[in-house]
């Protein structure tokens, strides 16, 4: 009988330890993908739950700039919302009065940011518009026309690429 | 003794061959979930473009040789060269693909026609209606740049001219 329980706990102890060393070799090649996408991908944009971007053939890669999207009911900067586009479309004019608030807020953070850096502040700002694909033209005039009133002179528009 | 010695070293190695990989383990499970939601596996591209200023389109018309437009309406595209309308392609219903990819290889024919006469144009403008969807301007984009005019400009054209 003792022979016999001796032998049952040799055999759970040699089975307890896992081999884990499968395991890790996938989850090394998972991450080394995952870190190979961020590397080459250089700026990453991703954009926000909701807005579907058109698609395009256009190769040029994101740079870093500043993020307006614009889906179907609100404009945003980063995950902020700043008007709805029943605020820019009720305006007459073409200058959207709450962007160029926030577009102003923005501005004079980064002046500081650059001033507290002893650097000079930017002289070209670059925006990215992530515009949905069914949004009209005239809210995407009125988001470029603000922006460029406020010292955005290059604007980009970004769009999923082709496969 | 040098059987001794044997013995004693064979049980040092077996120590060190355990490696402790709970700790890896715990990292790697931390960070891959992380990745995979910021990950973005459908690339993200840009077009640049310039405003849609009528001043500054007054300006380039007096540096550029030839002031091309596509002007979008619903029911067609239409080609301007210097003021005037040089060409009208009728859109197909919506919702009909063969027709679209139809209707957009001849208007990448007849730019592509207007790029080999003018070398050195580079530029055009697409007029678009301030109900065009911003899909359909993207769209005429990329047929621009396919056509040889990679650099578009933006403007807003009347409605239902």
């Amino acid at each position: 009988m003792r022979h016999r329980r001796g032998g049952w706990r040799k055999k759970t102890e040699g089975s307890g330890s896992v081999n884990l060393i499968s395991m890790m070799d996938i989850l090394t090649v998972l991450l080394l993908f995952l870190l190979k996408s961020y590397v080459a991908g250089g700026e990453v944009m991703v954009p926000p739950t909701g807005i579907n971007l058109p698609s395009s053939n256009a190769d040029a890669p994101p740079q870093s700039s500043l993020v307006v999207a614009i889906d179907d009911d609100e404009i945003l900067i980063g995950n902020e919302r700043v008007a709805t586009l029943a605020e820019a479309l009720g305006d007459p004019g073409l200058e959207i009065a709450p962007l160029t608030a926030h577009l102003q807020a923005v501005q004079q953070q980064q002046d500081e940011i650059a001033r507290l850096r002893g650097a000079e502040p930017a002289q070209h700002r670059v925006a990215t518009i992530q515009g949905d694909r069914d949004i009209e033209f005239r809210v995407l005039q009125k988001v470029m026309y603000t922006l460029g009133q406020n010292g955005y002179e290059n604007i980009s528009l970004a769009v999923l690429q082709k496969s | 003794m040098p059987g001794r010695r044997q013995k004693r070293r064979r049980h040092r190695d077996t120590v060190v061959s355990e490696i402790e990989l709970m700790p890896m383990l715990n990292v790697f499970i931390s960070i891959i979930p992380l990745l995979l939601l910021s990950a973005a596996f459908v690339p993200v591209t840009v077009i640049k473009t310039t405003l849609p200023s009528d001043q500054a389109a007054v300006v380039e018309n007096q540096n550029t040789p030839l002031d091309l437009a596509i002007h979008i309406h619903p029911g067609s595209y239409q080609l301007e060269v210097s003021g005037s309308i040089i060409q009208s392609i009728a859109r197909g219903a919506k919702g009909d693909e063969a027709a679209a990819t139809r209707v957009k290889d001849e208007l990448k024919q007849a730019l592509q026609g207007i790029a080999a006469a003018h070398s050195a144009e580079r530029e055009v403008r697409i007029v678009s209606e301030p109900r065009t969807r911003y899909e359909e301007i993207v769209e005429v984009m990329d047929v621009a740049r396919g056509a040889g005019l990679p650099e578009a400009s933006l403007a807003e054209g009347a409605e239902g001219s």
